[in-house]
């Protein structure tokens, strides 16, 4: 479901430290599990904005499909994630595109997300984590690029709520200790056990007024999802 | 005392007829060599500034913005208006570029589209320089592309072959196909790697309806490089005509590196300049200096019938100045006419143009010399003439009489 | 032979006069041999950087590569490699593995063509990695070396980290490489787009071999060398000298050499001028001296042939002289960067063409050649004339001028 908050997207391995554990359940609160699910999203500028209203199933793994509803202009734009690949339908030439490499830094629908950041890898796999600090209202780990990890970060930062482990904030720094990215989550909603953020603000920290909001709604989690959702054809047709 | 120099002259007419003949060919060549050089130089001026024009006008802080929407004039037509009435007679040329991903039938590239409205001169010169195979896109072409040599290569497309563009989240259409109508081979590796042209219309409707990335004004009135910094003050009107959303470049500022090249031609003119004018020196020097000292003789006679030294000194020196500026005033005489026809526009004989064009020079060139470049000239011509007579006229002064009689050159 | 003495005594009677000769034909000689140094320098520089910097000294890939430079059309075997290490005329073999990437820093990305090199190896085939200006050259997987252009716009450090994307046999592959050494030799070909990262991650991360066999030649027969190695090569191999893998630049640099020739004819004929100018004022000075040696009884033919031989030997003097300055600025300047200063900006505005900033003159010996053409035609001036007059000259006339 947090198909969206890809930046964070996981299938997360066996937790062998404290801190990994408190990572892994922070990620599975924002992972949601299989759904389905609509996203208003936001792109402001300094000096416009434009929304998108989609609609998103993803299979809470690394599978996930978006369909562009509004506006008329941009209806029926879908993208399918399989993994690492990426694959961009246009209804106007009746065409899927598989994204090459060196479209990867485009950005996704003008937003502060790019085509490379929706390839969301699995965060334990690049980083090693570490708690460095808990209190009784938010805890914070701090995460750092195991060696060769394809991340361009220096270090990220991650806090939750110390009791349910909601995501609230990640930040993301540059090898020189400078934060460039922020995204936070907001809006929580109890999904099973999980708190799930409905609300994700990812805000460009170095060019002030560039921010994008992803608001979920009309979301229903733990449907079953049928395979076909996840192919080239669903991504022409839609998935119903 | 130039009475007496100018009879002088006279009297030794075959000498001195070579010896003004010689300055009269020094500064006839190098009034033409000036000419020819001028006319590179504004050659490259012109082939320059038809590429990028003379002013371009973009977003300001374009060259820090990564967002494409935030990247583009919008209201382009109110702008090229605003344009067109603060300076009139002007021709606006203007670009979208536009981040895409281009795909063939089977692979795909992140490309850069990009959709030029430009006048049919420059895109005349644009094709036959650049274009490999096939044609530009018409101005108003919906459908046609040009893709780049090797951008054509990756995407196993050719002339006639349907190429796919998606720039989802752009307030265009976000998705066209193009048929290739021709291959361009840019320059840059770059570029030819990721470069492709489409209409302005075209890239508009596919992004930014009613967009541009820049505008490239052609002023027809700048043709000379001299004249290039009368470009400031036109750049300023404009600015503040379009107010701070905007800003307003000469081509310089656009492209330094292509300024740089521009003023490292000059370095380049002074050291052919230079070899020419030695050359050009020396057969002044030794026309006039063999003259005078086949004189000595005749001054020893001047001196032993009790003349002052310094007076031979000044009258040798007086006739070489005469002599000298005769010939430099017919050099001027003969030279300048020819410059002036070829100012009016001339081009290489026996073919010659094709080479200087694949140069990346116009095939019609106009030649130009500016006031100062006469000046230097003359000054050159007559003062290498003085110099050479100086030395023998100082040596003909201290002569004592008798020596000098029976000296034989 | 009695005229050729009699010449060569009134050559060194009239030192002066075949001093400043002498000088002229000296200064045309060395004028045109400094040109076409300088101009030959130019273009072997291009072909240097090409073959050193930019490309390789030969390079062998697939025919398919050639067209389409993608790691698809990878070199299917390398059997033919041993041969080649066994070539007397190739002193050094480097296999390279390249392809198209996006490479990521914290700010922004940018495509770039990635070079997967054996760190050793490469060396023996490419200045590359002795022109490393902050940091250090490859020595094991995991590391990035990055031209100093490229770096400073996406902006990573030595030290730090940055993201390759690119298409692998079976989806995405990435790696995080860390930034060990920045390119800088002056070529903007190279120090605006080199990325080169270890043969190892490269396979990693293409899961391709070879696209390429780098071959070190000696300098000069870099295209000779690659036209004859083809028939060691299997069927849709090939291998490519420098001139052929700059495409379009070579016509530019031919038309460059063909270009030259009007200035050169424009400098002759100056040139010639200036020669004729000082023989002809030098016989009309001597009329009454040769009207008398002519009154003593040497035919004016005779008399005429000691003036063009006086004229000849003094062009040879000036020749040789001429000859002697141009090789020796020449060589002066083949050893110190000079030019490539000047030349600076060329390199920076034609990014496509790959200069760095060192050009050194040429030296050949067909200069000697070209400028004996341009000192030819000014003697030719130079003897007809004034021989032409000599030979119509009265005795006694001639003796009563001045």
């Amino acid at each position: 479901m947090t198909w969206l908050a890809v930046l964070t997207t996981l299938t997360l391995a066996a937790a062998p430290t404290d801190a990994h554990a408190v990572l892994r359940a922070i990620e599975d609160n924002h992972r949601g599990g299989t759904g389905t699910g609509t996203i208003t999203l936001t792109v402001a500028r300094p000096d416009r904005r434009t929304e998108y209203v989609m609609t998103v199933w993803s299979d809470g793994e690394d599978r996930g499909l978006v369909r562009v509803t509004a506006p008329a202009r941009d209806a029926g734009q879908a993208f399918l994630k399989v993994g690492d690949n990426l694959w961009v339908y246009a209804p106007r030439l009746k065409r899927t595109l598989r994204l090459p490499p060196s479209g990867r830094s485009e950005s996704f629908l003008g937003s502060d997300i790019s085509y490379s950041d929706l390839s969301g890898r699995d965060v334990e796999q690049d980083y090693t984590a570490r708690i460095t600090s808990a209190d009784g209202r938010t805890v914070v780990l701090e995460l750092i690029p195991r060696p060769g990890a394809p991340t361009p970060y220096g270090r990220l930062t991650v806090t939750a709520d110390a009791q349910s482990y909601a995501p609230l904030e990640w930040t993301f720094y540059d090898q020189r200790g400078q934060a460039v990215k922020r995204v936070t989550f907001s809006e929580h909603t109890k999904v099973g056990a999980r708190s799930f953020p409905t609300r994700t603000v990812v805000e460009d920290l170095l060019r002030p007024g560039y921010r994008t909001t992803a608001v979920y709604s009309n979301y229903r989690f733990g449907v079953k999802l049928p395979e076909a959702c996840f192919t080239l054809a669903a991504l022409e047709r839609g998935c119903e | 005392m130039l009475v007496l120099a100018w009879r002088n002259i006279w009297r030794h007419r075959t000498r001195s007829l070579g010896a003004a003949v010689a300055v009269g060919f020094v500064v006839w060549m190098s009034v033409l060599y000036f000419g020819l050089v001028g006319a590179m130089r504004d050659g490259m001026y012109v082939t320059l500034t038809d590429t990028v024009g003379h002013v371009q006008v973009h977003i300001r802080e374009y060259r820090d913005v990564r967002d494409f929407r935030q990247s583009v004039i919008t209201g382009a037509a109110d702008v090229r208006v605003r344009i067109e009435q603060t300076l009139p007679g002007t021709e606006v040329a203007a670009a979208l570029e536009v981040p895409a991903l281009l795909s063939g039938e089977d692979r795909a590239r992140g490309a850069l589209l990009a959709g030029m409205e430009q006048p049919a001169a420059v895109r005349e010169e644009f094709a036959t320089k650049y274009l490999k195979t096939g044609r530009l896109p018409a101005p108003e072409d919906l459908d046609g592309i040009a893709l780049g040599t090797a951008l054509a290569r990756t995407l196993q497309a050719d002339v006639g072959d349907t190429v796919y563009a998606f720039a989802p989240g752009t307030d265009g259409t976000g998705a066209s196909a193009y048929t290739v109508v021709g291959l361009v081979r840019f320059p840059e590796p770059s570029q030819d790697a990721r470069g492709a042209i489409l209409s302005l219309p075209a890239a508009q409707d596919l992004a930014a309806p009613g967009a541009v990335s820049r505008f490239e004004l052609h002023l027809p009135q700048f043709r000379r490089t001299l004249d290039d910094s009368g470009l400031l003050p036109l750049r300023e009107q404009l600015q503040a005509a379009l107010g701070e959303r905007m800003i307003v470049e000469t081509w310089r500022e656009s492209y330094p590196a292509l300024s740089d090249l521009e003023r490292s031609l000059r370095p380049l003119i002074i050291v052919f300049l230079t070899i020419f004018f030695v050359l050009a020196g020396l057969l002044v020097v030794n026309t006039i200096y063999l003259s005078v000292i086949e004189r000595t003789r005749e001054f020893g006679v001047i001196i032993a019938m009790g003349a002052r030294r310094g007076r031979v000194t000044r009258m040798v020196l007086a006739e070489s100045l005469v002599l000298c500026a005769t010939g430099a005033a017919a050099g001027l005489l003969l030279g300048l006419p020819l410059v002036a026809r070829m100012a009016r526009g001339f081009s290489y004989p026996f073919g010659w143009s094709e080479i200087v064009e694949a140069y990346g020079m116009p095939a019609v060139m106009y030649a130009s010399i500016a006031p100062e470049e006469i000046a230097i000239t003359l000054a050159f011509a007559i003062g290498v003439g003085l110099l050479a007579a100086l030395w023998p006229a100082r040596v003909a002064g201290r002569l004592a009489p008798v020596e000098a009689m029976r000296f034989v050159a | 032979m009695i005229l050729l003495r009699l010449a060569w005594r009134n050559v060194w009677r009239h030192r002066r006069r075949t001093i400043l000769l002498v000088l002229v034909v000296a200064y045309s000689a060395f004028a045109t041999i400094f040109y076409w140094g300088f101009l030959d320098g130019f273009t072997a520089s291009v072909i240097t950087a090409q073959a050193r910097f930019v490309g390789a000294p030969v390079l062998v890939t697939t025919t398919a590569y050639h067209d389409d430079p993608d790691p698809e059309n990878a070199l299917p075997d390398l059997s033919f490699v041993t041969a080649l290490q066994d070539d007397r005329r190739v002193r050094a073999v480097a296999l390279r593995l390249e392809f198209p990437a996006l490479i990521r820093s914290a700010y922004t990305s940018e495509s770039v063509i990635v070079r997967g090199v054996d760190p050793t190896a490469e060396a023996g085939v490419s200045v590359v990695p002795s022109h490393i200006a902050h940091g250090r050259w490859l020595q094991r997987p995991g590391e990035l070396v990055l031209g100093k252009g490229l770096a400073a716009r996406i902006d990573v450090r030595v030290g730090e980290r940055a993201v390759v994307d690119t298409a692998g046999k079976d989806g995405p592959r990435a790696a995080g490489l860390v930034l060990v050494g920045l390119v800088d030799t002056g070529s903007v070909a190279v120090d605006d787009r080199a990325a080169l990262v270890h043969l190892d991650d490269a396979r990693a991360l293409t899961g391709a071999e070879v696209t390429a066999v780098a071959l070190d030649v000696a300098r000069g027969e870099e295209d000779r060398t690659a036209a004859a190695l083809r028939p060691l090569l299997p069927p849709g191999i090939a291998s490519f000298g420098p001139l052929e893998m700059l495409g379009a630049i070579r016509q530019d640099i031919e038309g460059n050499r063909i270009g030259a020739i009007p200035i050169i004819l424009l400098f002759a004929i100056v040139a010639a001028a200036a020669v004729t100018s000082t023989s002809v004022v030098s016989v009309i000075e001597r009329t009454r001296e040769l009207g008398m040696i002519s009154a003593v009884g040497l035919a004016p033919a005779r008399l005429a042939r000691v003036v063009v031989l006086e004229s000849i030997i003094t062009s040879l003097i000036g020749w040789v002289l001429g000859l002697a300055a141009g090789y020796g600025t020449l060589a002066v300047m083949a050893r110190v960067n000079v030019l490539g200063k000047a030349f600076a900006s060329y390199g920076r505005a034609f990014s496509a063409l790959p200069l760095t900033e060192e050009i050194y003159a040429v030296i050949h010996p067909v200069y000697a050649l070209y400028a004996s053409v341009t000192v030819l035609i000014a003697a030719l001036f130079a003897i007809l004339i004034p021989a032409r007059r000599v030979r119509r000259m009265a005795p006694a006339q001639a003796m009563r001028m001045e």
